[in-house]
């Protein structure tokens, strides 16, 4: 199912986040030892290392691309409290064309590591969002999508604990009023629910706390809401001590007055696994939001997929540099089985070992 | 002892041991206290600020304690006293002796490791002091060259050196016995140097930190070299090597960073431990003998003594793992490297309590992550694949509907989606007519193992009707598009009628109003002639109805009686079978054997909309994901689908699908898309959003108005070919250097031979 190939990043210490670009051509990795690198696919269709550079005095905790339309643009955020915006400038030297990244700007608001940072859906114009483990969210704007050395601070929530990740409703539909969830790693599991759902209201131009996942008090790691590509209903990943899978439904409020602009949520968890048997550090979802992927401390990435039930489940596992595919034993039976023995019948289980070296003729069939 | 705190009135500067690590002092501008260390917390024993005359010499800046007589103290004033203070006095005061030999504030003071009498102090006016306490008077100078020295240290290994250093960025090394010059000067920091530690148990190394938020190991070889940097996040005020630790290092900031950060240098990015307890500014740390305590004062006003077991450990929370998948499917990972946090072996081997008592993380030196890219085989769940090659090869306008949907039910039956080939099919027999799904024997065959299903009750609830039977949708019928175009525009009540017939078989429209393949449209829907379908409500027309119909088509696939007697109904399961539950598990989709469809004959026209029950197919793809399908079906059919979709909903679909595609690079394809996205004018306008072109009249530079190639300066028509003269029509190719251009296959042919403009202007014009 898989090819995995290792990338030397040379990167000297851990690496925290790793982005790819909106066509998926590039990909920024950022690390502990306080640098990003840029990787560009060239025409072998191998991941070359064109940029890398000290951005931070701390770790990089996350990196992240904007839409393509402002520009190459990415933001990162460290331990040293503050975030900054990235442009690349292409010069062409003669020998060769260069590529630099420029510091454009800085957000120092934070009195503490900002530990996520997210720009907001296109639709939405060039916004970024920052969560920092003092447990404020900082949304900024650039009034001028041209003029990138300008970030004025739009918003900022406090949520009490140290929020550790953040994620916006990529939805572009004008049906969802801008959605942020917000999670916090705060290790106390008494102090009570550790995924917040913000939403903008348009009436107000505020952020408002519109739900609190209560099924969810242990440390949360990650989260990432699935690409909308025309579900009624949101889908948010969350990395905890285990995988879970929410569904968010907006519910219209029925009181006139209110016009749809301020929505409750049906929550309803659609999947919890702890398949990983440990910390799950990242969760992300593929580009139509029907399959997340998950990373644990046990070193496995592991795919999730609903089935035609709406049921989620482990469709592949990569360990190192294994990657089995789970068989869809359909077990759980449902009204319509007739329909689902026809596919799952001849999918069968397919196992697959690469070789450290990944060559793809090294390839093992099960 | 686990951590305590002492918060005081006022915040202290400075604090000390005492050589039998019992008792601390804490100096400041206005304090000047011993606390006992308890085991049980920190108890305060003497208050050295006492007195009547309290003056400026009261004031520290740095205090320390004689490592050999322990009733001994020194401070550091702020007014450039050196105070030495002894406990033992029997006085009120403990204050013994005063030198005033500098002239502004006294940084720091230092104690010989192993001459009692001797103190040694640096002062901001550059110079640093040797006082004797025996004779009570300073007995050298040394001189920095009038830089303030900020820190400054004797040698614990060869005590007749001493290292300072200055505000300038430089380390100096002197010996004591030769004041007149230094023995070795090198420039550390970029800026002011804070703070200076000798390694307790590495005779060469020291560490310095300064302003340029970095701490320096070096080792003080021939040529003093770095052996390690750590950049921490603010300038550093103190740095302390921690004891029986080779590598570990705690430091201080002076600006902005309240906490205090234990680091092991050869990790020099992540702090090992952090203790932030201090809610200001941390001014002094100090280890405690054994390794795992740590006393710390801070502008707080706090003195807190503070267990390793309680700090934070950023080393092992910070996030192991990365991932992200790529639009393709690409999962890039990066995880931990398990091996290399295996304890070093000659550390474990060297200090053998220590491994004890030291977590096992610990002594972890790099730890490294290794980044791995998974990319998806085509047939993976994962593999945006099947999106890429739909994209390319679905037909979206140009062919009559039955083609389109054959060709797009093989393009997904040859990329193994059954499901979605077989929706394909469902809709050419929908709104099309069986005979245009010449792959469907099976669709006018009874299935004897389903029982016919007649009741209409039951089949509005469940079951689900495929009807056909009209040859409109003819694949081969261009010639009869034309000739029924023809008939509908001259007629308008009669294409009104056989609107209404069409409704009441079920076939709300299935005459398509593209135009054959001589002649693809560039405006494939006419939608002049669908304003009238909006019919919801004349469901019930008599059968009779049908009969013009057939005069019309000619060339109508199926005899007309047969039409018009028969009705082709398609069952399916129940609705959890139906349309919305065939999710397709994971690769898989759900095949849906054509054997299902089930011919009932002799039914009367079953008045039921299929249009509901397309838009909920629509939804249900839209809800897997398969957002592709929902917007590639409504281009398709069109205004069949008017009135039953929900507009924000299909804007939704519309932006998405036209992103993705954008994601893919399929330019063409969402271009199509947008021009297509009729009724959507929030979609239709994204290709007017940024791109403006203004055009120049190539003669006199005047630029030209809107939709207008005449040149109102020059009233010449700038749309002309440089080489042939000729006016162009169609693609125009031109320099944007010096607006001269023309045919795109003369200027190609001109410039893959001069480089010059054609038009003789001297323009160098590039062609690419």
């Amino acid at each position: 199912m898989f090819v995995a190939k290792s990338l030397n990043a040379e990167h000297k210490d851990l690496i925290h986040d790793v982005a790819f670009d909106f066509y998926g051509r590039r990909m920024a990795t950022c690390s502990s030892d306080q640098s990003v690198k840029i990787w560009d696919l060239n025409e072998e269709r191998e991941w070359v290392c064109t940029a890398s550079w000290k951005t931070h005095c701390g770790s990089v905790w996350k990196v992240t691309w904007a839409h393509p339309e402002f520009g190459q643009i990415i933001a990162t955020c460290s331990f040293d409290r503050t975030a900054a915006i990235w442009e690349e400038s292409v010069s062409d030297s003669g020998r060769g064309i260069h590529s630099t990244w420029i510091k454009r700007a800085g957000l120092v608001d934070s009195r503490t590591s900002v530990t996520d940072i997210k720009f907001a859906p296109k639709i939405q114009g060039l916004q970024l969002a920052t969560c920092s483990a003092g447990g404020v969210v900082r949304i900024y704007e650039a009034p001028d999508v041209m003029n990138l050395n300008q970030w004025s601070p739009q918003y900022e929530i406090n949520c009490k604990l140290q929020c550790s990740c953040i994620s916006w409703n990529p939805s572009p539909s004008r049906l969802h009023a801008p959605l942020i969830a917000v999670g916090s790693d705060d290790p106390n599991t008494s102090s009570g629910p550790k995924v917040f759902i913000y939403e903008f209201s348009a009436n107000t131009h505020k952020w408002n706390r519109v739900d609190s996942l209560v099924s969810i008090s242990d440390p949360v790691h990650d989260l990432a809401f699935a690409p909308n590509l025309g579900r009624s209903y949101h889908l948010l990943g969350i990395a905890t001590k285990d995988v879970r899978v929410v569904t968010l439904r907006p519910v219209k409020q029925e009181s006139a007055q209110s016009q749809g602009n301020s929505m409750s949520f049906e929550v309803r968890q659609a999947g919890q696994f702890d398949d990983h048997n440990s910390t799950v550090w990242r969760v992300s979802w593929n580009a139509t939001g029907t399959i997340l992927a998950s990373s644990g401390d046990d070193g496995c990435v592991r795919l999730w997929k609903a089935n035609y039930l709406d049921i989620w489940r482990c469709i592949s596992t990569m360990r190192g540099d294994t990657v089995e595919n789970v068989a869809e034993a359909d077990s759980s039976g449902g009204s319509t089985q007739q329909m689902g023995t026809a596919s799952t019948g001849q999918h069968t289980a397919r196992y697959f070992k690469l070789a450290p070296t990944a060559h793809p003729a090294h390839l093992q069939w099960h | 002892m686990r951590t305590v705190k002492v918060t005081q009135d006022v915040p202290a500067n400075a604090l000390a041991l005492d050589p039998y690590d019992t008792q601390v002092v804490i100096a400041g501008r206005h304090v000047f206290k011993i606390f006992a260390l308890e085991e049980d917390g920190l108890v305060e024993r003497a208050n050295l600020r006492a007195g009547k005359h309290l003056n400026l010499n009261f004031s520290c800046n740095d205090v320390v304690w004689n490592p050999l007589e322990d009733a001994v103290l020194a401070t550091a004033s702020t007014n450039g006293a050196v105070v030495t203070w002894n406990l033992n006095k029997a006085s009120r005061s403990k204050l013994d002796c005063v030198f005033n030999d500098h002239s502004r504030t006294v940084q720091k003071v230092s104690f010989h490791p192993s001459e009692a009498h001797l103190l040694i102090s640096g002062s901001l006016d550059g110079f640093m002091k040797l006082f004797d306490l025996r004779r009570r008077e300073a007995t050298q100078t040394y001189t920095s060259n009038a830089e303030s020295v900020r820190d400054l240290q004797f040698n614990p290994h060869h005590s007749i050196h001493f290292c300072a250093v200055s505000e300038s960025g430089n380390v100096q090394l002197w010996d004591m016995r030769r004041p007149d010059r230094v023995e070795k000067q090198f420039t550390a920091h970029g800026g002011p140097i804070f703070a200076l530690d000798w390694h307790p148990e590495v005779k060469t190394w020291i560490a310095t930190a300064g302003r340029d938020k970095t701490i320096k190991v070096w080792d003080l070889n021939e040529n003093p070299t770095v052996c390690n940097t750590i950049q921490t996040i603010a300038s550093v005020g103190r740095v302390k090597w921690r004891p029986n630790t080779r590598y570990h290092i705690a430091s201080s900031a002076l600006l902005w960073d309240c906490s205090i950060n234990v680091w092991d240098i050869r990790r020099p990015y992540i702090p090992l431990a952090a203790f932030n307890e201090h809610k200001n500014l941390t001014t002094g740390i100090c280890w405690r003998s054994e390794a795992n305590r740590l006393l710390s004062v801070g502008k707080d006003c706090t003195l807190i003594h503070h267990a390793f077991q309680d700090a934070s450990r950023p080393m092992e929370e910070v996030n192991p793992s990365a991932l992200d998948i790529s639009v393709f499917g690409n999962i890039s990972n990066a995880a931990r490297n398990k091996d290399e946090s295996e304890p070093v072996g000659s550390l474990a081997k060297l200090m053998p309590v220590f491994r004890r008592t030291v977590s096992h993380a610990e002594h972890s030196g790099q730890v490294l992550s290794s980044l791995q890219l998974m990319s998806p085989a085509d047939d993976g769940p994962i593999s945006s694949h099947y999106i890429v090659q739909s994209a390319h090869q679905y037909l979206l306008t140009g062919r009559s509907l039955a083609e389109i949907c054959e060709h797009n039910a093989g393009v997904a039956k040859q990329l193994s989606r059954h499901q979605v080939a077989l929706t394909w099919q469902m809709m050419q027999m929908l709104y099309v007519g069986a005979s245009g799904g010449s792959d469907h024997p099976t669709t006018t065959r009874d299935d004897p193992s389903l029982p016919p299903d007649t009741n209409p009750d039951t089949e509005t609830r469940t079951a689900r009707h495929f009807s056909g039977g009209d040859g409109g949708g003819d694949t081969s019928g261009g010639g009869g598009f034309s000739a029924e175009e023809g008939d509908t525009e001259t007629d308008d009540t009669d294409n009104h009628d056989m609107k209404l017939t069409n409704i009441a078989s079920g076939l709300t429209i299935n005459q398509d109003f593209f135009f054959g393949d001589g002649e693809i449209s560039q405006i494939p829907f006419d939608y002049e002639h669908l304003n009238n379908t909006d019919t919801s409500q004349d469901w019930t027309l008599p059968n009779e109805a049908f009969e013009p119909r057939h005069d019309i088509l000619t060339r109508s696939a199926m005899p007309p009686q047969e039409f018009s007697s028969k009705c082709l109904s398609g069952e399916m399961q129940d609705s959890g079978g139906g349309e919305s539950g065939r999710g397709g598990g994971v690769s898989g989709y759900v095949v849906e054997a054509p054997s299902l469809l089930n011919v009932v004959r002799g039914v009367k026209m079953p008045a039921w909309d299929c249009g509901q029950l397309v838009v909920e197919m629509l939804y249900h793809y839209a809800s897997q994901g398969d957002v592709q399908m929902a917007v590639t079906c409504i281009i398709v059919l069109g205004d069949r689908l008017k009135g039953l979709l929900d507009a924000d909903q299909v804007e939704h679909w519309f932006l998405s699908y036209i992103d993705l595609l954008q994601r893919f690079q399929l330019w063409n394809v969402a271009n199509q898309v947008i021009q297509l996205a009729a009724g959507l004018p929030s979609v239709q306008q994204l290709n007017q959003q940024s791109t403006v072109v203004t055009l120049q009249c190539g003669r006199c530079n005047y630029s030209l108005g809107k939709n207008s190639l005449l040149c109102r300066k020059c009233g010449c028509v700038s749309a002309r070919c440089a080489l042939c003269h000729g006016l162009v029509r169609g693609l125009f190719v031109w320099c944007q250097g010096c607006s001269h251009g023309g045919h795109l296959h003369h200027i190609k042919d001109w410039m893959a031979s001069n480089r010059a403009c054609p038009a003789g202007c001297g323009h160098l014009c590039e062609y690419t």
